[in-house]
């Protein structure tokens, strides 16, 4: 699957885990939040570091039930599907802030007039909105170049 | 004044190309309805009741003298020749298209204004007190803040998709002439012991369907830390505030829901959280925007004094009405009404526009102020120079001396424009105009202020007026409510209803009778708001009643 990373198009083997895989190639699985809970203590009842799976957030979705793996997750996914919901936003911006989180931060669903702004907030990969292609998305995050200086983000 | 960079003239024209890439996208079907409905709104875009509408920022109400030619310009060259000002200390262009919005705003980027989160769920254009920097009053001067807390909300990343719009504004002056009490967030700077300055922030006050006034989540920040404040409140309500319902989605419910003192304790979590990351303060910065807010230069030392002042009554009535003391002594603070018989309040056409930039020019340092009543303010005016400007605003219909007087009415734009208007706000304006003028004329009635409001939204702020009247929807026919004693000020109150709705042609004659009820019952020199406060709103319910009798006992077929 093909997702913008960095403002470049690359493929990933982190998918979501809804049959988004293509056969024959190795991948790893992005759980909805439930699940991921579910998964997380099994793996790591023997007292070390799980191998975590990614997790797939829901703009409602509240980042203290990730606990204290936070840190260790190689990808959180937030669905951004309705871009209008700004707790997508909050989220990305409580990661980098709140957690420090130094991760992957992947807006699912996300279209091309948003993403200057959430990649300011936080959000570093961008699984486009189907029907969107990424080679059209690079001009759209440098398309304002010169707003206000964002007071805080520096 | 503020002065705007070439860098921001830049980002503005930027944003208007952006703006008109979206326009072809949306054109040719590369860009959804729903997401261009986001994207117009977030550049002002509405569509009305008959055409789209712009509303453009005039950011804490000032305008230069370049500014209000633009907006003449804009009113020629893409309306019908003129806008009209609003409650919120903007201006609205009432006939324009969405093909040509985006020459519109790239002309206004031009004399660095925009139309930039006019509307749509973001923050919205930051207000003050339309005396700000002249008020004898004054404590701190709340533009520079504005001005910073305008950049800091322009495009903020993660605020650009709140539950719903929200509105802050700013006052530092012992007399709350922005009605924080009546907003989003409401800012008060004020002094502390030592002389520092230090910021009240209120949340979650409001009009809208369910009038609330604002409860104080910080008493005594020091003034640097604002932004933090605001970064953590409003961060609060865009994780929590609700987004099931348009009506219960404003801060002040979710305010209301928590609770002020576990709300506080939220904000404060968060606060707390930001401090070692977030760098919201930046001193030089801020100086840099505080140095264009100093007396401007005034070049009016060698004007031609043509007029010999005569002592005559109109000249006497209009300094008594329309202008008031400014902290210098030898200048006046002049007040412009727009609200001229025959025509809507708030409206101004683009020649009278032109006319004013010039008198500015000459006479107020080339400034102009915007109000929240929708009229407009020449702030700088020489003592010497009264009488000359009094005959100049008198040729271009802006000397009408009712400032705060019955006739200085609010209205917002209503059924002639707006498409969720139930009542026809602005011929209403126009017959009250006529009539409470005459009455005006005959008994000296003094201040009172009437606001009216087409719909629950409340732009007009009618629940914060001494007379407020609701236009509702009863089965397809305009119908009145009324409300007596809110106070958008200091004290901040909400005004109680008066009765039950009122038909279409009972309204004039019910205001009237208000306004004859208060003349009958008042002591000596007591205001319309005091002698409420004295009576209670008893002996106007009983004089409704009478009257509503009186009408009912009239024999059928008998016109009234």
């Amino acid at each position: 699957m093909r997702i913008i990373k960095n403002r470049k198009i690359v493929r990933t083997e982190w998918l979501p885990d809804t049959g988004a895989a293509e056969p024959g190639r190795a991948h790893r699985r992005i759980l909805a939040l439930d699940e991921w809970l579910e998964a997380v203590p099994a793996q790591a009842s023997n007292g070390q570091v799980p191998d975590l799976s990614g997790v797939l957030l829901e703009p409602g979705d509240d980042l203290e039930a990730l606990g204290e793996w936070i840190g260790d997750i190689p990808v959180i996914a937030i669905n951004a599907e309705n871009f209008a919901d700004g707790r997508i936003y909050s989220l990305a911006f409580e990661l980098r802030r709140f957690y420090r989180y130094q991760g992957e931060i992947r807006g699912i669903g996300a279209i091309f007039d948003n993403l200057s702004m959430m990649e300011q907030c936080g959000f570093d990969a961008f699984a486009l909105k189907p029907g969107l292609a990424p080679e059209e998305a690079m001009p759209y995050f440098t398309e304002i170049e010169s707003g206000y200086p964002f007071v805080g983000n520096q | 004044m503020y002065q705007h960079s070439f860098q921001e003239r830049q980002f503005l024209t930027a944003r208007a190309d952006q703006f008109a890439r979206q326009v072809m996208r949306h054109q040719d079907g590369r860009l959804g309805a729903d997401e261009f409905q986001q994207f117009r709104l977030r550049n002002g875009l509405y569509m009305e009741r008959y055409s789209p509408m712009i509303r453009v920022a005039i950011p804490y109400g000032q305008l230069s003298s370049a500014q209000l030619r633009m907006l003449a310009t804009v009113a020629d060259r893409y309306d019908r020749g003129y806008g009209h000002f609003t409650t919120r200390q903007n201006i609205q262009f009432n006939w324009v298209t969405i093909e040509d919005s985006p020459d519109l705003l790239r002309d206004l980027a031009t004399a660095g204004m925009h139309a930039i989160q006019t509307s749509g769920s973001c923050v919205r254009n930051i207000t003050t007190d339309h005396l700000a920097g002249i008020a004898p009053d004054e404590i701190v001067d709340p533009r520079p803040w504005c001005e910073l807390i305008r950049q800091w909300a322009t495009l903020h990343p993660e605020f650009y998709w709140l539950p719903r719009k929200f509105k802050i504004a700013v006052s530092g002056s012992l007399e709350d002439r922005a009605a924080i009490r009546f907003h989003d967030i409401g800012i008060e700077l004020y002094l502390g012991p030592r002389d520092e300055e230090l910021a009240r922030i209120l949340a979650g006050g409001g009009m809208g369907r369910t009038p609330v006034i604002g409860k104080v989540v910080q008493d005594a920040i020091p003034v640097h830390e604002l932004l933090g404040w605001l970064q953590a409140i409003i961060h609060v309500y865009n994780r929590y505030g609700r987004r099931d319902n348009k009506y219960r989605s404003r801060i002040k419910i979710l305010v209301n829901d928590l609770g002020i003192e576990a709300f506080t304790q939220e904000v404060e979590s968060v606060f707390e959280r930001y401090r070692e990351t977030y760098q919201a303060w930046d001193p030089e910065r801020f100086d840099r925007i505080r140095r264009d807010f100093g007396k401007p230069r005034l070049d009016d030392a060698n004007l031609p004094s043509r007029h010999i002042p005569v002592d005559s009554e109109a000249f006497r009535r209009w300094r008594q009405y329309n202008t008031e003391p400014h902290r210098n002594r030898d200048r006046l603070i002049v007040h412009l009404p727009l609200k001229a018989h025959g025509t809507a309040p708030g409206d101004m056409d683009s020649d009278t526009m032109r006319r004013l930039a010039d008198i500015a020019e000459l006479y107020s340092g080339g400034e102009i102020r915007v109000t929240h009543r929708q009229n407009l303010v020449l702030p700088w005016v020489h003592r010497r120079h009264a009488h000359e400007l009094w005959c100049l605003l008198g040729e271009c219909g802006l000397a009408t001396p009712n400032i705060g007087m019955l006739t200085d009415m609010i209205a917002c734009p209503g059924l002639d424009y707006c498409s969720l208007a139930n009542a026809s706000t602005i011929p209403l304006a126009k017959e009250l105009g006529q009539r409470l003028d005459d009455l005006d004329r005959l008994q000296n009635i003094g201040r009172i202020s009437l606001k009216m409001s087409g719909c629950m939204n409340a732009c007009g702020h009618h629940h914060a007026a001494d007379i407020g009247v609701l236009g509702v929807d009863k089965k397809g026919e305009e119908w009145y409510q009324i409300t007596l004693g809110g106070d958008a000020g200091n004290a901040a109150r909400i005004g109680q209803r008066l009765g039950p709705a009122i038909p279409r042609d009972m309204l004039v004659d019910g205001i009237v009778l208000i306004v004859e009820t208060y003349l009958l019952i008042r002591l000596p020199g007591e205001s319309f708001a005091d002698s409420l406060q004295r009576t209670g709103l008893e002996p106007y319910r009983e004089q409704f009643h009478a009257n509503h009798q009186k009408q009912k006992n009239r024999p059928h077929g008998v016109a009234a």
